[in-house]
């Protein structure tokens, strides 16, 4: 599936004292086998452009294209809004937001039910969904109370992983969490983005995941987007990216500082790992 | 769906009401809503209502916002006045099964949905004029009146000051959880009044789940900045009564004798002829 923003801009509570331009004159397409991160400082507008990608919100001005269509032109695009909801999936970062039946299947099941699955059928992508997530049969019949707060947030992933969307938003799926389980998570949603082929797209506030895990970046900044581009041109221009609050991962000041030191490194490195191609050899 | 809830909160603006003592807008609401029931006649119904436009400039709120508060309760407004308009006894004038409009079921159902909306509005001027600090302060004299049958004031006060401030937090939190089911495909819209209802239990147990554990929590840090009730508490701001807190009591004697005064004038109206 393939989302197309033109010209959006959105304002809450439009006419009225309290007016906030949240996004203005947005252009951008989503789509493809690919991970995506947007990154922005607090307020710029990350969260309101991820409800007009699965349409909980309606832009102001503009137009979005799913596939081609712009579903709120369309005559009967209340029942298209729900079926375009399916198959862009968005996981909201409180996933305790989500659960209300009394065992995890059950729960994790309610999607698939939605879209209008039988009850086999369901449990069986809700059983094929939390595998993916790393929960296994034990945690099936757990009450979702009983969980700690990571296994929630995997199973409030795998609640809309279940109805197996073409895209899938994920706000701050890491938050909150410990080191092992942030890993764990992005781990696993960077391997079902390359075997399902499917489109991720990530808001996160960590340089550090973004560098290791995403493969294009979007940098918006009071409701425009100010960079869109590969991870790696994105955060070589981290003199930009400091300006609007934000920053490269730490791995690339440290190599910039090597680099001033007269030691022949490039500063380009964002993960830990690229830095170490370059450092060894000089070892 | 639950946007900007503005019934029961506070309005920060600079007025007269605003100033005034919690401890006389809370008489003064009383004896407002005590009015409410004992007047009876147009004329009295015309003096409350001027007297809740009164209140509203003197608040400064603007009426816009007054009129959003409102909006929760026009259903209860429009429900009770079907009831008094079609099943009311008297002078039929249209009739259509077991509905019937009457005379006096028209003039029945206009003095209670007015009568509401003044004491809605009324009410909700002691919220919109009243900070939380200074109402749970206001509430808690008012409720020691009661200490001697042991009634607890300030447990009570603090209760139902933090019940107010919670309103939009519990709202937000329901825009939420209707984002997340959403998202996961559920349908509020389509199905017949059961399935609507069904339909609402993936919301609402969500919701009660988390007003538990933000009750826990808040309990957690009131009492980790040793927060311990009522009992030896003292306060920063004592409530002292100004000069133009005495002239509004003074205020509200004149007006409870204005309505009395409505009242009985009615009454001999009705004993001495017409009507």
């Amino acid at each position: 599936m393939q989302i197309e923003l033109k010209n959006v801009n959105f304002i809450y509570n439009k006419d009225s004292a309290e007016q906030v331009e949240a996004l203005s004159d947005i252009n951008l397409t989503f789509g493809g086998d690919s991970f995506i991160a947007i990154i922005g400082s607090t307020g710029s507008g990350k969260s309101t452009l991820i409800q007009l990608l699965n349409a909980l919100q309606k832009p102001t001005e503009g137009t979005i294209l799913w596939d081609g269509e712009d579903i709120y032109a369309l005559q009967d695009s209340k029942k298209r809004i729900r079926l375009l909801r399916c198959s862009v999936g968005m996981a909201f970062q409180y996933p305790e937001h989500q659960f209300f039946e009394t065992e995890v299947l059950k729960d994790v099941s309610f999607g698939p039910k939605n879209q209008g699955h039988t009850k086999e059928e369901s449990e069986e992508l809700a059983k094929k969904a939390l595998a993916a997530v790393g929960l296994g049969p034990e945690y099936y019949e757990k009450s979702p109370f009983e969980l700690s707060g990571g296994e929630l947030r995997r199973a409030g992933i795998a609640g809309i992983l279940a109805m197996e969307p073409e895209i899938l938003i994920l706000d701050e799926p890491t938050a909150g969490l410990d080191p092992q389980g942030k890993t764990d998570i992005l781990d696993e949603l960077k391997s079902i983005q390359q075997s399902r082929h499917i489109t991720v797209i990530l808001v996160s506030h960590s340089m550090e995941e973004v560098a290791s895990y995403a493969d294009r970046v979007i940098v918006l900044s009071s409701g425009h987007v100010i960079m869109d581009g590969s991870t790696h041109e994105v955060f070589s221009r981290y003199k930009e990216l400091e300006e609007v609050g934000l920053k490269a991962p730490e791995v690339t000041y440290f190599m910039e500082e090597l680099a001033q030191a007269g030691i022949p490194v490039n500063a380009n490195a964002i993960t830990i790992d690229e830095a170490l191609k370059q450092i060894i050899p000089l070892i | 769906m639950f946007r900007d809830i503005t019934i029961g909160q506070y309005y920060p603006v600079n007025s007269i009401l605003h100033r005034l003592d919690p401890r006389v807008k809370l008489l003064g609401v009383v004896v407002y809503i005590a009015a409410m029931f004992v007047i009876n006649n147009v004329y009295g119904l015309i003096f409350l209502g001027a007297s809740a436009i009164a209140l509203v400039v003197m608040s400064k709120v603007p009426l816009k916002y007054i009129l959003k508060g409102l909006r929760f309760v026009w259903l209860l407004v429009l429900l009770a006045v079907f009831f008094n308009l079609f099943f009311s006894a008297g002078q039929i004038i249209w009739q259509w099964w077991i509905l019937k409009l009457t005379y006096e079921g028209m003039i029945r159902a206009a003095f209670f949905a007015l009568r509401m909306i003044f004491i809605i509005i009324g009410a909700s001027m002691l919220t919109y004029t009243t900070t939380p600090t200074t109402l749970t302060a206001g509430m808690e004299k008012a409720f020691s009146v009661l200490k001697f049958i042991h009634f607890p004031a300030h447990e009570m006060a603090m209760m139902l000051s933090i019940a107010l401030r919670f309103i939009p937090i519990l709202a937000d939190e329901v825009n939420k959880i209707i984002q997340a089911q959403l998202a996961r495909g559920a349908d509020f819209d389509s199905g017949g009044i059961f399935a609507k209802a069904k339909g609402m239990i993936p919301v609402l147990i969500p919701l009660f789940v988390s007003a538990f554990r933000r009750a826990s929590d808040l309990a957690d840090a009131m009492e980790s900045r040793c927060y311990h009730g009522g009992e030896g508490r003292t306060k920063m701001h004592p409530l002292k009564y100004a000069a133009r807190d005495k002239a509004a009591y003074f205020v509200l004697l004149a007006y409870v004798l204005v309505f009395v005064g409505l009242r009985i004038c009615l009454d001999m109206f009705v004993t001495y002829g017409r009507m």
